[in-house]
């Protein structure tokens, strides 16, 4: 699916986090979004995602505008892997994950047979499958991730949004994640908080700072020695082995 | 591939075990529902046997005492016991769902303090002024004060947007002190023995009625809010993994949850304005409950609806029991047995309901 969000603008208060964005994913791209902390690249997502109602601007789906459409419809077409996975009740990994067939659901309409399928599929997909009958608070941080990772997938989504998925995890897993979503072969718009893996995992990327895109490119034009400067204020050195990168940062 | 395959079977296997699971217990429940509905309707200060009981409902003689007593006093006691237990367990769910925390009762939202002042008001200032209107006035008076202060606790909630469930609880606590200070502050001024007395009493609850109609509108009200809520159990489990996560699910948390807890505040109003205060019952069931199957609400509105009736249906029969030729009120006896499973619950609960 194509996602488009047309000059955004944002404000908490009468603080203006977002101003006057503009970002697009094609179809079956990964874009990326990278900036300094607190440049409001959370709060753009959260209105792309319909938690926040941008103050200016227009968002699409296709054809369906994000801020007017009914919730439903949008999110069985698109499903966000966020950091907002405390729960203070025991559910089982089975229900959170089967809670990703709800918007696909009308309310009295029952699981299926493929209901179930569908969960079982997303858990190995994730490598969960043994922990089905598990509490999700029993898991660990990076259990966790990925269990709600499943739960997105179970969404069958056509669009994923990710706001730093993998924080919690260690780099087999980061990796890991990474990869079942690049092997979906679906849109992705993603913050990852490492720019390595912003580099290795993006078709694009937007930087935003000041609430403001100030660059945009591919990983090569972007993720470069002047950008690091820009954003971080850190002189760094960013070194290449085949198709991968790796920055040192100098003090 | 092979054991890939046997994998997911053995998987689907575990998933439908526990829906297997899940139906047993519902079975088990009602056996024990039934059973407490033979007993409550034999036991009291006349013993009366189950045959007789059978030939009772089936015949509807109106002749001897023994019909009397069942028609008349036990069978819609019975009935209005399990109408308020079903209702209270029904709202403690939904209220725990809609502000996401296990610890909400049906009551955070001030509904029985405010109901408690209206009724102190009735009592000691309302028969003075209007004379005594019919005998639902006080029922009348207690949910007026129980909806106004659910309304001022949700209005509160909601002052700068979004309402938090943070906000919802704080809200719910200020406005039960309010209320209790306005009852107390009656109470001093009054100076009226008698009222006090009757306030005391309804404040402890009470399932005895001697008119069926009654029932009807707690009835009603509580049987179409079971059908309904079971209808959004899909919503009330998004609600309960968070605002944020329940977003991203399609769900409109802030549509719903006004919706839901309006919904809550009619029902507790209704049984509170005619059954007194009633506590822990939809504290203490769902926990149970959700200790058993987990917090899917699929599972645990249905098994929460039939246990809390069980619970105050037994409650109920206990109250009979307890002193010999008198009874015990109902909400000293659900506090009393409430509160020390609650706190067994709270030591026990570990990891099963982290809360970190």
């Amino acid at each position: 699916m194509v996602l488009e969000a047309k000059n955004i603008e944002i404000k908490l208060g009468d603080k203006t986090i977002i101003e006057d964005v503009s970002i697009k994913v094609d179809k079956g791209k990964s874009v990326g979004i990278i900036g300094p902390n607190g440049c409001g690249k959370s709060t753009l997502l959260k209105s792309i995602y319909k938690y926040i109602k941008p103050d200016k601007g227009e968002i699409f789906l296709d054809n369906k505008n994000i801020i007017d459409e009914n919730p439903k419809e949008i999110f069985k077409h698109m499903a966000v892997v966020g950091q907002f996975n405390q729960i203070s009740f025991n559910f089982s990994v089975y229900d959170i994950v089967l809670m990703g067939r709800s918007p696909h659901k009308t309310f009295l309409e029952k699981d299926t047979q493929k209901d179930r399928e569908i969960v079982i599929e997303s858990l190995q997909k994730v490598g969960m499958l043994s922990y089905i009958n598990r509490d999700f608070n029993t898991l660990s941080g990076g259990e966790k991730q990925r269990v709600i990772l499943a739960r997105a997938l179970a969404q069958k989504p056509k669009i994923l949004i990710l706001d730093e998925p993998t924080n919690h995890l260690d780099i087999k897993y980061q990796i890991e994640i990474l990869e079942i979503v690049k092997s979906l072969n679906i849109s992705v718009l993603s913050v990852l908080h490492d720019l390595a893996l912003t580099y290795k995992y993006c078709d694009y990327i937007y930087v935003i700072d000041g609430g403001k895109v100030v660059k945009s490119g591919t990983p090569d034009e972007i993720i470069t020695r002047e950008t690091i400067k820009d954003m971080y204020k850190i002189d760094s050195k960013v070194i290449f082995d085949g198709e991968d990168m790796a920055i040192c940062y100098r003090k | 591939m092979m054991e890939m395959k046997a994998i997911r079977e053995v998987s689907l296997d575990k998933v439908l075990k526990d829906e297997i699971r899940f139906r047993k217990i519902v079975v088990g429940l009602v056996v024990v529902l039934l059973l407490g509905i033979a007993l409550s309707l034999s036991v009291g200060e006349i013993r009366i046997s189950l045959d007789n009981i059978i030939k009772i409902l089936l015949n509807r003689e109106t002749t001897n005492l023994n019909t009397k007593i069942i028609m008349n006093l036990r069978l819609p006691r019975t009935i209005f016991a399990i109408i308020v237990g079903a209702g209270l367990g029904l709202c403690g769910i939904v209220m725990q769902s809609s502000v996401q925390n296990p610890l909400a009762d049906p009551y955070i939202l001030g509904i029985s303090s405010g109901a408690s002042f209206g009724a102190t008001f009735y009592i000691l200032i309302g028969v003075k002024l209007l004379g005594n209107i019919n005998k639902f006035g006080l029922s009348v008076f207690a949910f007026l004060g129980g909806v106004v202060a659910a309304v001022l606790v949700i209005s509160l909630s909601s002052v700068g947007g979004k309402t938090s469930s943070v906000k919802l609880v704080l809200a719910g606590t200020v406005v039960n002190a309010l209320c209790s200070a306005f009852t107390n502050f009656l109470i001093y001024l009054g100076n009226n023995a008698e009222g006090l007395k009757s306030i005391t009493f309804w404040t402890m609850g009470n399932l005895s009625i001697t008119d069926t109609k009654i029932n009807i509108l707690p009835g009603i009200v509580v049987l179409l809010s079971c059908i309904y809520f079971l209808s959004q159990s899909r919503n009330l489990n998004s609600m309960m993994i968070g605002e944020e996560a329940a977003t991203t699910l399609g769900v409109d948390l802030n549509k719903y949850r006004k919706k839901y807890i309006a919904i809550s505040v009619l029902i507790i109003g209704i049984l509170v304005s005619s059954a007194g205060i009633i506590g822990f019952v939809g504290l203490v069931v769902p926990h149970m409950i959700r200790g058993i199957v987990g917090s899917n609400n699929k599972k645990i509105l249905p098994l929460t609806i039939i246990a809390s009736a069980i619970f105050l249906l037994y409650a109920d029969i206990l109250s009979r029991l307890i002193i010999p030729n008198g009874e015990l009120p109902i909400g000293v006896i659900t506090s009393m047995v409430g509160a020390p499973l609650f706190m067994y619950i709270l030591v026990t609960r570990n990891r099963r309901y982290g809360d970190n």
